[in-house]
């Protein structure tokens, strides 16, 4: 089920509905509603995987049960390498068995050896890539005894699950997640407008700015060898903009969703696009997601100890893991390593934690070199989404050619484009929320107008979001990410 | 929670109600758009339909073979009674009971319903052509609901949340838009549409490309037609049935046409109907008759018409 359909449209109000009129006696009953409700969600888009989802759920339960009374050290590692081989053995063959077997064949056949092997005909369970790593970190937490393991399967599930973040995030740690199931959850009318209010901006940003941003991405990297590198550039961008709508949109709609329910979330997006270096963009762009791999794996893995090339080989590991987490295909792989160059003039300078404030703090405009700061990440960031949208990396290589070449420099030309110039407008009013916003958790957490004025407001996000759902973005979209 | 819920419903009062007001605009909009360009005119049928001002003693039924090829304006002046032609293009027998449904439920019933029947009358194959005509009427509508909720075009929210329906018709909307709502007004003569058009190369093409075919009859599709000839009878409605000529070639495209026309037969005389078959007619020899291999032009529609006058005429007599 779509956030962004008219079946969410119901489905939430009668969840909400039940879960505070009708189960709000007792929190067994609450936390078997969200569990019932989450996998009715689920099941919407195909209810073949909701086994698979059960079956985690179920691995990981009983092995944070077992390494509760098990003080074996070698046995505590085998439960957990179990919880490791069979989570990432299903994100293995429903994600990455593909990948893997045509690049094998590609590589024998290029020694030589000719190879018949079928690749199978997979459907990738939509959200796998983020339960797997929040039930991962669960088994990880109770390993390292950093967590208490549970033993309600049905709260348990119901973390594994939950349906506001079940499909695209934020990727939720059980420390935050999990006890907010055992405490009793009482209305509370703040939280839930505050909710509304995130759901809203969240709805904007998917359906206005991603999905209108998106017709125009998709015209120009679809069609790219009939654009000059200035249109080149201008697709470039409008995917800056619709892999942020899409992507930050569906996380405020999944944040706003659960505080209408009682919870906290983790913020996910901290305003990315003002970062003033690319360390910066790391700490605020999909921050379940970095700050995942920083305590899993770049911890682990020494992180930022050592002498300069393990250092080095740690950032590369990381970024070139993140990459390929968001699905198999050699251009996110690229996409990670140019992240991962970026990265590295910042941490063998030093400076990689340098900007940790919210730019212009203390003042409404950047000074110079904040503003310079900002527009060249922004202008990295945007070059590096190239390998993010391209469909092979052919594809992203003759994209670059198009951009740096002389026609980059000649008038971009392309269909519609005064429609792309009013949808540039758009974006335009809508950075300039995002940066009266930028001390917020999200734009809107606190609008500083009179009541009227900001009642009006939400009337005009109200409607810009049903004009553009009724006859500018088309069918309710999928959010990017989902195919992660 | 009582403040939440009260402030939810205050806030989404004025949006439900510029909703409904927005859908109800844009219905009577596209409702107006009786140009061939838009839905090829059947807004005009299905507005005088719906206005109530169906009055006639003489209802054509049927589909593009009925639209376009008989002219009511003919038959009142032959027999001097009013007449419309109620035949709808490229859809079934469900679509085509629809209109005859909701003309009855708005208007005075005919006399006589002349039903242009066809070989493909009980192939029981939901066409979901010209969808568009029915998203200025379907709203809250059951029958229309009944009669297209097998539509994949529509889902069940569409007939009853306002707007949803037009969500992806922008291009519909803008074409309307496009198109000057008076210069297009009056496309169809009480429902006739004849078209000046010389034999185009449709069949020429068909024939290389397609292979004949054998169409099957759907018990269920029989069953309601029988059905509507049982309350017709009820209604006192006299109804009359018309098999309309196709070019001769044309009709070796189905393989069995002849038992298919056969069937046609037998329920009009299980039910005691005139049933008056053209398909072995020598209009159907004359190419220069048709546009295509099932549809007269103007010409051959307007012998026709007069053909069908005379035979019904004589078998009065």
């Amino acid at each position: 089920m779509l956030f962004n359909s008219i079946d969410f449209a119901f489905f939430l109000p009668i969840v909400f509905g039940l879960y505070w009129f009708v189960f709000n006696k007792s929190l067994k009953l609450q936390n078997f509603l969200i569990v019932a409700a989450s996998y009715f969600f689920y099941g919407w888009w195909d209810w073949r995987f909701l086994f698979l989802i059960l079956f985690s759920t179920i691995v990981d339960f009983s092995i944070g049960v077992k390494l509760k009374n098990e003080e074996n050290l070698l046995k505590r590692k085998t439960l957990l390498w179990s919880s490791i081989i069979i989570n990432l053995g299903f994100l293995g063959v429903f994600k990455y068995y593909n990948f893997f077997l045509d690049n094998f064949i590609s590589a024998f056949s290029f020694l030589g050896y000719e190879i018949n092997a079928n690749s199978l005909n997979i459907i990738l369970p939509v959200g796998i890539s983020f339960y797997t790593f929040q039930t991962l970190s669960y088994t990880i937490d109770v390993y390292k005894k950093q967590l208490e393991p549970t033993n309600d399967f049905i709260a348990f599930t119901a973390f594994v699950s939950f349906f506001p973040q079940l499909v695209a995030g934020p990727i939720e740690r059980a420390s935050n997640l999990l006890p907010q199931f055992y405490k009793n959850r009482t209305f509370d009318y703040q939280k839930a407008t505050d909710g509304l209010r995130q759901i809203l901006w969240g709805l904007f940003k998917k359906i206005v700015i991603a999905d209108s941003s998106a017709e125009f991405a998709n015209l120009i990297f679809n069609n790219s060898e009939n654009y000059n590198g200035s249109t080149l550039f201008i697709g470039a961008l409008f995917f800056t903009f619709q892999i942020y709508g899409d992507f930050s949109g569906y996380s405020d709609i999944a944040i706003g969703t659960s505080r209408l329910f009682g919870f906290d979330l983790k913020q996910n997006f901290a305003f990315p696009y003002f970062s003033r270096d690319i360390s910066e963009f790391w700490r605020r762009w999909h921050i379940s997601l970095s700050t995942w791999f920083r305590d899993y794996l770049y911890i682990p893995l020494g992180g930022s100890r050592g002498n300069t090339w393990f250092k080095i080989r740690n950032t590369f590991i990381i970024f070139l893991v993140s990459g390929f987490w968001h699905g198999a295909n050699w251009t996110f792989i690229a996409w990670g390593f140019l992240n991962a160059l970026y990265f590295l003039p910042l941490l063998l300078l030093n400076r990689n934690r340098h900007n940790l404030d919210v730019i212009a703090n203390d003042t409404f405009f950047p000074n110079f070199r904040d503003l310079f700061g900002m527009l060249s990440t922004f202008t990295l960031t945007v070059l590096a989404w190239v390998f993010f949208r391209a469909k092979d990396i052919h594809h992203a290589f003759s994209y670059f050619q198009g951009i740096f070449s002389n026609s980059f420099f000649d008038w971009p030309a392309f269909e519609n484009s005064t429609k792309a110039f009013n949808i540039g407008i758009i974006i335009l009013v809508f950075i300039s929320i995002e940066w009266f916003g930028r001390k917020n958790l999200y734009a809107l957490e606190i609008i500083k107008l009179p009541k009227f004025l900001r009642i009006l407001f939400y009337y005009l996000l109200v409607f810009l979001i049903l004009i553009f759902a009724l006859f500018f973005a088309g069918e309710a979209k999928e959010f990017i990410y989902f195919q992660f | 929670m009582k403040k939440f819920l009260r402030n939810i419903l205050l806030f989404s009062a004025p949006i439900l109600v510029v909703l409904f007001v927005s859908d109800f605009k844009l219905s009577k909009y596209l409702a107006k758009q009786e140009s061939l360009d838009f839905c090829v005119g059947e807004n005009q049928t299905w507005n005088d339909i719906f206005e109530g001002k169906m009055n006639y003693e003489i209802a054509i039924y049927g589909n593009s073979r009925a639209w376009v090829q008989i002219d009511p304006k003919i038959i009142e002046n032959s027999t001097g009674k009013s007449c419309y032609n109620f035949g709808i293009d490229g859809q079934d027998l469900d679509i085509q009971l629809l209109r005859h449904q909701l003309y009855l439920k708005n208007n005075t019933a005919p006399k006589t319903i002349i039903y242009v029947v066809d070989f493909a009358l009980f192939d029981g194959e939901m066409s979901e052509y010209n969808y568009q005509q029915f998203l200025p009427y379907m709203f809250w509508n059951k029958e229309i609901k009944e009669s297209t909720k097998s539509f994949t075009t529509f889902t069940f929210l569409d007939y009853y949340i306002p707007m949803l329906r037009f969500q992806n018709e922008k291009m519909l909307i803008d074409k309307a838009t496009a198109l000057n709502v008076k210069d297009t007004i009056g496309i169809r003569t009480q429902g006739y549409k004849g078209f000046d058009k010389v034999w185009n190369t449709d069949f020429d093409n068909a024939k290389k490309d397609k292979t004949a075919i054998t169409i099957n009859v759907d018990e269920e599709q029989q069953l309601k037609f029988e059905a509507f000839l049982e309350d017709c009878k009820l209604k006192s409605i006299e109804v009359i049935l018309v098999v309309p000529p196709i070019y001769i070639e044309g009709q070796k495209f189905v393989l069995n046409h002849n038992s298919l026309i056969e069937n046609l037969k037998l329920i009009a005389k299980k039910h005691q109907l005139s049933i008056f078959d053209y398909t072995k007619d020598s209009i159907c020899m004359s190419k220069e008759m048709f546009y295509n291999a099932g549809h007269l032009n103007k010409n051959g529609a307007e012998i026709f018409t007069k053909k069908i006058v005379l035979t019904i005429q004589k078998e009065k007599n």
